[in-house]
């Protein structure tokens, strides 16, 4: 997809994903290592670089 | 989400801000949420309306039309171009190009794409996990 670029669009919406995101990621019953291997396959399979 | 009460709460709060403060045009969004819930066969989301799109004027005859929103006359080119980056989002990412032909960036500025991709990510995302959880 052609990039929309989040660098300084909707800052609050933005800051509200991270939020939601980073407790997701820090708390929790699943470990991290067990997150980043599906975070990483499912970059590959979607093709996200970040 | 009940044995996660914090994410429920934080998922909230930027659903709430995405509605009450109008990033993108509502009736747009919403023809979006329900079309993603019906790709997933996410009935329990499908039978909500939002209210901030309802009282915007959301007609039940497009929702009935749905499934045929590229060529119903009932769809403007920028619910179009809205559905189809909505569709792609849930089906093929990798196909989405805002900048096609009748695609995001013809009806909608950066920050309204920014808005709905948002949008997008939680209807597809949390959907799909209410999806496996309540099967």
């Amino acid at each position: 997809m052609a990039s929309v670029g989040s660098k300084g669009r909707q800052p609050e919406l933005m800051a509200d994903f991270g939020r939601l995101y980073g407790t997701f990621w820090s708390h929790g019953v699943v470990d991290h290592p067990t997150k980043e291997v599906v975070r990483m396959r499912n970059a590959r399979l979607t093709e996200c670089r970040l | 989400m009940a044995l996660r009460p914090e994410l429920d709460s934080l998922r909230l709060t930027l659903l709430d801000r995405l509605w009450d403060e109008r990033l993108v045009e509502p009736i747009a969004l919403e023809l979006c949420r329900l079309r993603i819930a019906m790709l997933l066969g996410d009935d329990e989301a499908f039978a909500v309306r939002t209210p901030h799109a309802v009282m915007a004027g959301l007609d039940e005859g497009q929702i009935a039309a749905l499934t045929d929103w590229a060529a119903d006359a009932r769809f403007t080119g920028a619910q179009r171009a809205a559905l189809g980056a909505a569709e792609l989002f849930v089906i093929d990412v990798r196909a989405l190009d805002a900048n096609q032909p009748g695609g995001l960036t013809e009806f909608f500025s950066s920050d309204e794409q920014y808005a709905l991709l948002i949008g997008f990510a939680m209807f597809d995302g949390f959907g799909r996990m209410r999806r496996v959880l309540t099967d």
